[in-house]
């Protein structure tokens, strides 16, 4: 085999290491791509309250997954906010989708809130702070919750608070 | 039993929204896989890490796989993450409008109240499926009464009825009560109680007692009616059956994922009966 040979076998051996190593970067950030479960919330000591415990992090329910406090006290959260939210002036474009996501523990208490915002067309927005951060407090504010029940078992479970806002008014609250 | 159908169907609705494909169908070897992939997704809880990572091999193997990228959109939708729902469920939208554009615009009315927005799929889908635009996503409405409930909202009384008279008479008259809906007369007859229509809302009131007469819902509204007309003595016992019917043996609005249009709690049939 001739010097030139064994220089392309070398280039060729390295060209083959170097697209596994890309294959293997690939697969490792495809991984990484995904939470464990959609929508996970993960403990964040620059925000969360260290007293606020998830007691199984392992098995944390969805908030359909059994039946809710959220679903039939919906009335009544409706009210807790629109009847304390005032809407902060020079608000004529703050439009769009507001939702404050959290756990609810086995206890009853809730915490890990998260707030996601949006426009009118589903793209990432940043509303005024006096609105998110009002909301923000009158969710935390919020009591008598009740964890997700299953087979006579309590558990942690995820809900969310999706506000509709047109111009800063409070147009609709889902789910 | 109420809280365990309701969960049962939680259950089925939230562990799978896709139907098998049958895989053989697909000339391109890579699609072929995807395919595969896609079924494979079956044996995963939706939303698990797991799960999702199949169904985006699927899209990478076959970009245009549009059950695929549905499929992913689905978890984010039903826990509150709008942006990225939105992402690859246009996708879906966007490669096959005939299959996904009802789905999206019933998603936008029932999740996030965006009635504009729900209208304009909703309209266009209408067209796409030459004016046959079927059920909503859950079975429960025809897509027409969705439309309906949309105009109303924006406060568009004519155009409501117009879509209501489509997703309710049309269907009654071409194929008979067992297609209308088990909530449209209520919500048709709300609608009529809001342009003061109380003959014509107690008039779809009375079709919907022969349809279903157990929802709690029904005999609310009927008794909201007799009182704003001046007949107290029948509203009360309306709100009487109500009560009865939410509470031991009978029905009310519920769904496992949002609030339904025109729900009735606890509390506001025992405030009309103070």
């Amino acid at each position: 085999m001739n010097e030139l040979s064994k220089n392309k076998l070398t280039a060729l051996f390295f060209l083959f290491l170097l697209s596994c190593l890309a294959a293997c970067s690939q697969s490792s950030t495809d991984v990484q791509k995904f939470p464990e479960q959609v929508g996970d919330i993960t403990f964040d000591a620059a925000i969360d309250d260290p007293a606020f415990t998830v007691c199984n992090p392992k098995v944390v329910f969805q908030y359909y997954n059994t039946g809710s406090w959220y679903k039939d006290h919906k009335k009544e959260i409706a009210q807790h906010f629109t009847s304390r939210y005032v809407r902060p002036a020079d608000t004529l474009h703050q439009t769009g989708y507001l939702t404050i996501r959290f756990i609810i523990n086995c206890k009853g208490e809730t915490g890990w809130f998260r707030m996601y915002e949006l426009d009118g067309h589903y793209q990432p927005f940043h509303f005024n702070e006096k609105i998110g951060e009002q909301l923000m407090a009158l969710a935390k504010q919020l009591k008598g919750w009740q964890p997700a029940l299953y087979k006579e078992k309590i558990y942690d479970s995820y809900q969310y608070i999706t506000f509709r806002l047109r111009n800063g008014n409070i147009i609709s609250i889902t789910p | 039993m109420k809280l365990f159908i309701t969960y049962l169907f939680g259950c089925c609705f939230c562990l799978k929204s896709m139907a098998q494909t049958n895989c053989t169908l697909f000339t391109d070897s890579n699609c072929a896989r995807a395919c595969r992939l896609y079924n494979e997704t079956d044996k995963f809880p939706q939303g698990t890490r797991i799960c999702q990572q199949y169904l985006d091999s699927a899209i990478q193997l076959c970009p245009a796989y549009a059950e695929a990228w549905h499929e992913l959109s689905v978890p984010y939708l039903k826990r509150g993450d709008f942006f990225n729902w939105r992402k690859y469920m246009d996708e879906a939208v966007r490669l096959r409008p005939r299959d996904y554009l009802g789905t999206r615009g019933w998603c936008r009315f029932k999740f996030l109240r965006d009635y504009e927005g729900a209208l304009d799929d909703l309209k266009r889908y209408d067209t796409i499926t030459q004016f046959y635009p079927g059920q909503s996503g859950d079975g429960i409405y025809n897509l027409y009464v969705i439309m309906a409930l949309c105009e109303r909202e924006l406060g568009h009384y004519t155009e409501a009825f117009y879509w209501f008279a489509k997703g309710i008479d049309s269907m009654y008259n071409s194929k008979g009560l067992y297609w209308v809906g088990y909530f449209d007369y209520i919500h048709r007859a709300v609608t009529k109680m809001q342009v003061k229509d109380f003959a014509g809302a107690l008039n779809d009131l009375e079709k919907q007692m022969t349809k279903y007469d157990k929802y709690a819902e029904a005999w609310y509204y009927k008794g909201m009616i007799l009182r704003l007309t001046g007949h107290e003595q029948e509203a009360i016992t309306c709100f009487k059956k109500a009560k009865r019917l939410f509470i031991t043996d009978g029905y009310h609005f519920t769904d496992t994922y949002c609030e339904l249009p025109d729900t009735v709690y606890l509390s506001d049939i025992e405030e009309a009966l103070k």
